[in-house]
């Protein structure tokens, strides 16, 4: 082999396996990656809104935090006495050790990603909090170049004012029901995430001070 | 026996019934057409893909097997199988939340979306394994019925009205969602084509 197809070869190849490993680089960490997620949820009337909510209230998102990602832990029953003692709470049961590992194996089943909305609070229609702003918390988010979406509902953005019925933990409120428990308020109207159950603000709040 | 005398008569009116009859025609069969069913942005290349629920108890294989069979047997070029290799994977566990399934999805682009990964999540809050002759408590919900619902995500199915397997709500003590909807099986053909 001449010293000429020697080099023609050399540079060929690393040509050919940068391009493959720059390609890598860009469609795995600097493109966006788009997650979707599509939930079936159980649905909620009125009644069962107002009887689960923690707290109702009528706000104005205020700033979006940055995303974060939680890892879901998986424990075998036999385990989660001992995970306790060590003061985790935030884990997810299953049957036994080895259904445990089984499940332990795909990372992208057993991580989430959250966003923290501060939502500035206008009026408390129901269990009023000496608090003028209060934390929302969603799931979704976006995290480096990975972004996470809800297929059937707009998470919440700066600006967006809404009536919300909430459920606390560990010190932020969930929109438990998802879409049906976010109400967006437009002008004296609103409608749920959905794009459902269309109504006059003013008498959606009568409804639920009555439901109380 | 006036109305027949006048339409023999006057060629206006003769025009005007016939084409208003064309119009009442061509809308009824537009409305026959028309499909209530939503698609995501996303399909699979191949028109096949694996689903990994090996590590399911057998109530819970049962329940993935018959959902899967469900979309199998649509007449789409589409098929689920059982792969314990496959990437899409099933978790059937406790979630304290109000969603009794969810699908996350992860895609590709090569001139339109493509799935690349899709993973199910049934919440045993309210999903209990039932199928086949095995029925719903009155407050629990349908296992077939959520793992079909959910498998139709991962053919590339979004939300659908009422009465279909896609529609978004769980409906406790019911199994109707089991057996697919014409809308779902034209949604799906709509993907897929015919097989």
């Amino acid at each position: 082999m001449t010293k000429k197809v020697f080099l023609i070869t050399t540079v060929s190849v690393l040509f050919i396996v940068g391009s493959m490993f720059t390609a890598y680089i860009i469609i795995n960490y600097v493109l966006p990656q788009e997650i979707v997620s599509s939930y079936s949820w159980i649905k909620m009337g009125m009644k069962d809104l107002v009887k689960e909510s923690d707290i109702i209230v009528i706000g104005t998102v205020e700033k979006v935090l940055p995303s974060v990602e939680e890892k879901i832990k998986i424990i075998a029953e036999e385990d989660v006495e001992e995970a306790r003692k060590r003061g985790e709470t935030n884990f997810t049961i299953v049957k036994d050790r080895e259904m445990a590992e089984k499940e332990r194996k795909d990372g992208e089943i057993n991580r989430r990603i959250y966003t923290d909305k501060i939502v500035k609070v206008d009026e408390h229609i129901f269990n009023p909090q000496n608090k003028e702003t209060i934390i929302v918390r969603e799931d979704g988010g976006r995290i480096g170049n990975q972004i996470w979406r809800d297929a059937d509902s707009e998470s919440l953005r700066v600006g967006n004012e809404l009536l919300m019925f909430l459920k606390e933990y560990k010190g932020a409120y969930y929109p438990f029901g998802g879409p049906q428990s976010k109400y967006f308020i437009k002008g004296n109207e609103v409608v749920n995430g959905f794009g459902e159950d269309r109504q006059k603000l003013d008498e959606l709040i009568t409804q639920i001070k009555s439901l109380r | 026996m006036r109305f027949f005398k006048y339409f023999k008569t006057y060629k206006l009116l003769r025009i005007l019934i016939t084409t208003f009859t064309l119009i009442i025609l061509f809308l009824i069969s537009s409305l026959s057409l028309a499909y209530a069913y939503t698609l995501l942005d996303y399909k699979w290349r191949t028109h096949q893909t694996g689903l990994d629920y090996d590590h399911l108890s057998s109530g819970w294989k049962s329940v993935v097997y018959n959902s899967r069979t469900a979309w199998n047997n649509a007449g789409a070029d589409m098929e689920i199988y059982y792969s314990s290799i496959s990437q899409n994977d099933i978790a059937v566990r406790y979630y304290d939340t109000n969603w009794t399934g969810l699908t996350k999805y992860w895609g590709y682009w090569a001139g339109r979306w493509y799935f690349s990964e899709v993973d199910v999540y049934l919440n045993t809050k309210y999903v209990d394994p039932t199928y086949g002759s095995l029925l719903p408590a009155r407050d629990r919900v349908d296992g077939q019925s959520t793992g079909t619902h959910e498998l139709g995500h991962l053919v590339g199915l979004d939300h659908s009205g009422y009465g279909t397997t896609m529609y978004a709500y769980s409906e406790s003590g019911t199994i109707w969602k089991r057996s697919l909807h014409s809308d779902d099986i034209a949604g799906v053909k709509a993907i897929y084509g015919l097989k």
